[in-house]
């Protein structure tokens, strides 16, 4: 038994990069790459934002995730404010409990 | 009395081998993680897209790129690995997890199991559960024996929505260790201080209980 079901097509992408560069190429960091590489060319335009727009040449294309063919518009963002939804620590003498 | 919530995990880690791929679920599960022995290997695999996830981070080091598939902050171990969910389910549904910890809202003596959705009440879906569940060798249900009003969790039939049909194999409740097979539920130990006749009443599905029930060491 199988489902199948079929991919469908946006016209905008909006993800969010940790660096990019003027080419189009992501790196993304840490968990935040999650859903962002596989929405980079499920759109006809792709809109990401990136923390730091370097020229292109740069990034080493070893370490590139998304290939700037799939990106339509960059640019970096500013006054970050990284808001985190669950903060869970642990303290440094004794385990979470 | 049963166990506490740290206690179910403290029991659900020694079902963790040497050498497993973990995928942990949100609430008890996330607790398991902490009760794994330490001379073991043991890499921690969470669907968002990392696998080598390590503890909670100290205060102040909070990462907000840093999270676990329940959204809190986590870390990264020596060796782990950032992926993207594309990547992430392949490993699930390759089977490349062995074991996957999750909790449930209703699970069925044939094996099926609901946590996601109660109808009429307003979620973001079920995430990777469905996925998990289909694909993992070996699943263990960590919750409680009944829910809030006291009613069974441990049921013949689900009535809510199902995430997977007939996957689970082992339970482990605040009250009792419980095996599924041939389409009933087995118990195999109790909590300390908990009878069989009290496990018995929390549980509504079928459940065989043979020789001497052992009480559980944590």
């Amino acid at each position: 038994m199988h489902v199948l079901e079929h991919a469908f097509k946006a016209d905008f992408s909006f993800v969010k990069a940790w660096k990019g560069d003027t080419a189009g190429n992501l790196i993304f960091k840490g968990t935040a790459r999650n859903f962002n590489p596989n929405m980079c060319g499920a759109a006809t335009i792709t809109v990401a934002e990136v923390e730091e727009l370097v020229p292109a040449g740069t990034l080493d294309p070893n370490q590139i995730h998304i290939p700037g063919i799939f990106v339509q518009r960059i640019f970096q963002g500013a006054h970050y404010e990284k808001r985190i939804e669950q903060q869970t620590t642990r303290t440094r003498n004794h385990g979470p409990r | 009395m049963g166990l506490d919530k740290y206690q179910i995990a403290q029991r659900i880690a020694q079902e963790v081998k040497d050498g497993y791929y973990v995928n942990l679920g949100i609430g008890i599960p996330t607790l398991v993680a902490n009760f794994v022995r330490e001379d073991i290997d043991v890499e921690f695999q969470s669907e968002n897209g990392i696998l080598g996830m390590g503890p909670f981070p100290f205060e102040g080091e909070q990462d907000a790129d840093l999270i676990n598939a329940g959204k809190q902050t986590i870390t990264a171990l020596p060796g782990a690995a950032f992926f993207d969910s594309a990547m992430s389910f392949s490993m699930i549904r390759g089977r490349h997890v062995d074991l996957t910890i999750l909790g449930a809202m209703e699970v069925a003596q044939n094996g099926d199991i609901a946590n996601w959705k109660i109808p009429g009440k307003m979620v973001k879906g079920m995430g990777g559960a469905m996925d998990l569940v289909a694909s993992a060798e070996r699943i263990i249900v960590a919750m409680t024996h009944t829910n809030k009003a006291g009613d069974s969790k441990l049921l013949k039939a689900c009535s809510l929505p199902l995430t997977g049909v007939g996957c689970v194999k082992k339970i482990v409740t605040d009250l009792a260790v419980l095996e599924i097979r041939d389409n009933v539920f087995h118990l195999l130990e109790r909590a300390p201080g908990v009878s069989v006749a009290e496990i018995q009443a929390a549980t509504q599905g079928e459940l065989v209980v043979s020789g001497t029930i052992p009480e559980m060491t944590l």
